[in-house]
C-alpha cells in the first residue's frame, strides 16, 4: 500500500516541539537543498502545523536566516 | 492595550562597537514612551546571512520580545528604517506561551463576565454529554 513509511506529524507526535522561524536547524528541515519548502505530503506534516511551519519559514527568509532560493545550501 | 511582539534587528557587521547597545537602548525608550515595554533581549550575535544584504555577507542578530499598544509599531518601524546601521528589522507577534503574570492574558482576551460565561458553558457542554449517554 505504502511506498515508503507512513509519516506523523512531528509536531503532533512531540508537543512540546515549538516551531520557531529563530531555530534555523528545525526550519531547515522543511527546507529543500535549494531552499524550497518541502510539501507536506513528502514530510508528513499535518495541514495545520504545515501552515505555521510555512509562516515561520517566510518569517526566516525576510530576516535572511534562511534563502529564498538558492544552488545549494551551506 | 498591549500586545506582546517580537522585534529582529540585523545590524551591520561593520558598525562601531556598542552600537547594538544603543540601539537596544534607543529601542527601550521609544517603546517605554508609546507606553510599552521591553521584556527580554536575545543578542545572537554575528551570523552569515542567507543572502546578501546592502552587499554585507554578515550580520549582527537581536531578539528584543516586548509589549507595546499596536499604535506605536509604526513610529518603531520608522525609526528602525532611518538607521543606516540596521541592516533588516522585523515585528512579529509574539505567539510564545505566556510565562509570567498569567493575569495579562485573561484581560486581554476578555473581562470578568466574559470568563465566567466561558466557564459555565463548559459545565453545560460536560451536563449534555452526560445526558446523551443516559438516554
Amino acid at each position: 500500500m505504502n511506498r515508503s513509511t507512513v509519516k506523523v506529524c512531528r509536531f503532533c507526535e512531540d508537543k512540546a516541539l515549538t516551531i520557531d522561524y529563530k531555530d534555523v536547524r528545525l526550519m531547515q528541515r522543511f527546507v529543500t537543498d535549494r531552499g524550497k519548502i518541502i510539501p507536506r505530503r513528502v514530510s508528513g506534516t499535518c495541514a495545520r502545523h504545515q501552515r505555521t511551519v510555512t509562516r515561520h519559514l517566510k518569517r526566516a527568509r525576510q530576516i535572511a536566516l534562511l534563502p529564498f532560493a538558492t544552488d545549494s545550501m551551506s | 492595550m498591549s500586545k506582546r511582539y517580537e522585534l529582529t534587528l540585523i545590524v551591520n557587521t561593520q558598525a562601531p562597537d556598542g552600537a547594538v547597545d544603543d540601539l537596544v537602548a534607543r529601542f527601550d525608550r521609544l517603546v517605554s514612551e508609546g507606553g510599552g515595554r521591553s521584556v527580554e533581549v536575545n543578542r545572537l550575535g554575528g551570523r552569515k546571512l542567507a543572502y546578501d544584504i546592502s552587499r554585507q555577507n554578515r550580520g549582527d542578530y537581536t531578539f528584543i520580545r516586548f509589549e507595546a499598544p499596536p499604535e506605536v509599531l509604526p513610529e518603531i518601524d520608522r525609526v528602525l528604517k532611518l538607521d543606516e546601521s540596521i541592516l533588516r528589522h522585523m515585528v512579529v507577534l509574539d505567539e510564545s506561551p505566556v510565562e509570567e503574570e498569567p493575569e495579562e492574558v485573561e484581560e486581554k482576551e476578555s473581562d470578568d463576565e466574559g470568563d465566567e460565561a466561558e466557564d459555565a458553558a463548559e459545565e453545560d457542554a460536560e451536563g449534555g454529554d452526560e445526558n446523551e449517554e443516559e438516554a
